[in-house]
């Protein structure tokens, strides 16, 4: 399954956006996992922009940047959104209302909920009425939500925003889901043939190889620590230019084979 | 090879019908429904529940995947032979050719509501080191358990866009099998009672205190049900009992509201003209429609102008979320197998409590079973975050 790379964008601890990330996955200023600059919201309105949850601002944030270097506006791209965990700070605070006495749960929490939350509020910031799925496969999401996107690619034709995200959960999950950081990247890929910043071409594998890890050790922890932050191995070959054959879960201790060329 | 060539079945359904084919077909010709009165801490409802899930004998190699979602897909996969005829399958193909893609809602939250009431009782602030949250509460807790449970090696995810959920399975079920990715794919959806849900739609206002009665002029929200359901998806001719064949697929988004349809329904329209022109067929073409049908003010009429504005006002039409509830991510997979079972009934199941349609909705709902010949049939599943999809599906002889 072939595709070209034609936009890309990053907000995590350390990694502001793809120009800086660049510097940082190409060697020339070492990673310092600082706490990352506030997301933008894009054109939500201002009921919106106070009801739209963290993850919907990372997402909106990291899907706005990787279309402005892309040839396609919003509503020209189908979408798949990936997280292992969801937003983990919101079932926290329901699961916390229904454990009162009487059970209180608010609308707005309730709705925000949904695992398709983000893709609803960047439904509504950008006016994207197109085919939107989103989906998780654990700590395999990223890759599990790359091979969607290649396959809806290959399969429809449609250029198509990939957005991977997951945010550090709340203190009641300490000892259940520690995630070190919180991470979000996005990928704009469409057809084999049209201009980019690169081209990767992916197989579906049965269980074996192992996944393909960072050099820097900072950078490792991170790829470790954040399901969304698999995905740093095939930035770092984006980043650096070059041919590179990756690997990477994508579910069921599945693996997908990558060969990235920028 | 194009989505046109995939066919579906063999397939099974757990709902408040009772287990497997035969109760579901039972259920939709006597137009009977299963919902009944609930009570959850002031809040007064009605609910489609499935019997005797905290008594089925749980397997000891899944004790962490122990919960009443996972307990309800267990329910639905041992039913109509369905895990044998997957075995069948895995034992022709191997297993790494079989790709596992499930949708769920709310996936086994229950359980973290559970030790969330546990921590409050001993004041406790953090979840204990072994509560198994990705087995449980996870949203791919569904998919890991499935796919395990029926030895799966293929590509396995799970879909979450709330009630669209299991519909979309399908279409992602298409791209992998069209892509080359896998050769046939597992598709279902499961979604279980839970306080999230109940409280979450009772602070919504969307749910009805009576059992729900969708397209009604005195319907006012919904009864949630749960539900479980699973299909193989493959090219045909590859499994010999596959009875239903994949039209079309269509998926869309209405990018205005989390919760309310779009006023002028044009998510829902795309997505049924996505489907249409997928499948190479006409309005004209479809027999029957099975609505996602909630049974909200708005919801209705926001699917009813949808249906109007693409001339299908005058093909039978009914939802069955008065009889299982709204199941949720199980809708899709559970509107699939009980228009199958309609389908080779031939009849047009009955939108069950609804006496009197609202006369400003102009679609042809049955209010009654009617006896007809079927072929095609198209299927719709909305959701929260705007999250349209639409299946055509016609039975093969």
């Amino acid at each position: 399954m072939k595709a070209t790379v034609c936009g890309i964008g990053i907000l995590a601890e350390g990694l502001a956006d793809w120009d800086s990330a660049r510097l940082v996955l190409t060697g020339q200023v070492p990673y310092a996992a600082q706490a990352p600059r506030a997301a933008h919201t894009g054109h939500l309105g201002a009921n919106e922009a106070r009801r739209c949850p963290g993850p919907a601002r990372y997402a909106i944030d990291v899907g706005l940047q990787a279309l402005a270097m892309s040839p396609y506006a919003p509503d020209a791209v189908a979408s798949v959104f990936s997280s292992a965990s969801g937003d983990l700070e919101i079932a926290d605070r329901n699961c916390r209302g229904l454990g009162g006495v009487p059970p209180v749960l608010s609308p707005t929490l309730f709705h925000n909920s949904v695992h398709n939350a983000v893709a609803g509020y960047w439904g509504i910031a950008t006016g994207a009425q197109t085919r939107s799925i989103s989906l998780s496969a654990f700590d395999d999401s990223f890759g599990a939500g790359l091979l969607e996107t290649l396959a809806t690619v290959v399969a429809t034709g449609e250029p198509t925003l990939y957005v991977a995200y997951d945010l550090r959960p709340p203190p009641a999950f300490a000892k259940v889901r520690a995630l070190a950081a919180s991470f979000a990247v996005a990928l704009v890929l469409a057809p084999a043939g049209v201009g980019g910043c690169g081209t990767i071409e992916g197989v579906w594998q049965p269980a074996g190889e192992p996944e393909t890890t960072l050099k820097d050790a900072a950078l490792d922890h991170l790829r470790r620590h954040n399901p969304a932050a698999r995905s740093l191995p095939l930035l770092a070959v984006l980043a650096q230019g070059g041919d590179a054959t990756i690997m990477l879960r994508c579910g069921g201790g599945t693996g997908l084979r990558l060969r990235v060329a920028a | 090879m194009t989505e046109r060539d995939l066919a579906i079945g063999p397939y099974t359904l757990t709902s408040a019908f009772g287990c497997g084919r035969q109760a579901t077909r039972e259920g939709v010709r006597a137009g009977r429904s299963g919902l009944r009165p609930h009570e959850s801490a002031r809040v007064f409802c009605h609910v489609g529940e499935v019997a005797d899930l905290a008594q089925l004998p749980w397997p000891a190699a899944f004790a962490r995947y122990d919960c009443r979602n996972n307990r309800l897909a267990l329910a639905s996969l041992e039913a109509d032979g369905f895990s044998a005829a997957v075995a069948a399958l895995r034992a022709r193909l191997g297993a790494d050719r079989i790709g596992c893609v499930m949708g769920t809602s709310t996936s086994g939250i229950a359980a973290t509501e559970a030790a969330y009431r546990a921590m409050r009782a001993t004041g406790e602030e953090i979840l204990p080191a072994g509560f198994p949250y990705r087995e449980t509460h996870n949203v791919h807790s569904l998919g890991d358990f499935v796919q395990r449970w029926l030895g799966l090696k293929g590509p396995a995810l799970t879909v979450s866009t709330a009630c669209s959920s299991s519909a979309k399975v399908f279409g992602v079920a298409a791209r992998l099998i069209l892509s080359g990715t896998c050769t046939a794919v597992v598709v279902g959806g499961v979604d279980s009672l839970c306080g999230t849900t109940i409280h979450g739609f009772a602070a919504l206002q969307l749910l009805s205190a009576r059992p729900a009665r969708p397209f009604s002029a005195d319907r006012d929200g919904i009864s949630v049900g749960e539900a479980a359901g699973f299909a193989i998806v493959a090219p045909r001719g590859l499994v010999a009992d596959a009875s239903l064949r994949l039209c079309g697929v269509g998926e869309s988004s209405d990018a205005h509201h989390m919760t309310a349809p779009h006023p002028h329904a044009t998510g829902a329209v795309s997505a049924m003209r996505q489907a249409l022109a997928g499948a190479n067929l006409s309005v004209a073409d479809i027999d029957y429609i099975h609505l996602h049908g909630t049974g909200t003010l708005l919801n209705d009429a926001a699917e009813d102008l949808a249906l109007a504005s693409i001339g299908a006002t005058a093909i039978p039409a009914s939802s069955l979320k008065g009889a299982i509830g709204h199941t949720l991510g199980a809708a899709g997979i559970a509107g699939v197998v009980m228009t199958a079972e309609a389908m080779a009934e031939g009849l047009v199941p009955a939108t069950v409590n609804t006496d009197a349609v609202d006369p400003l909705l102009r679609c042809a709902i049955a209010t009654a079973p009617l006896r007809k010949t079927m072929r095609r049939a198209l299927i719709n599943a909305f959701g929260f975050g705007g999250s349209n999809s639409t299946l055509i599906i016609e039975s093969l002889p």
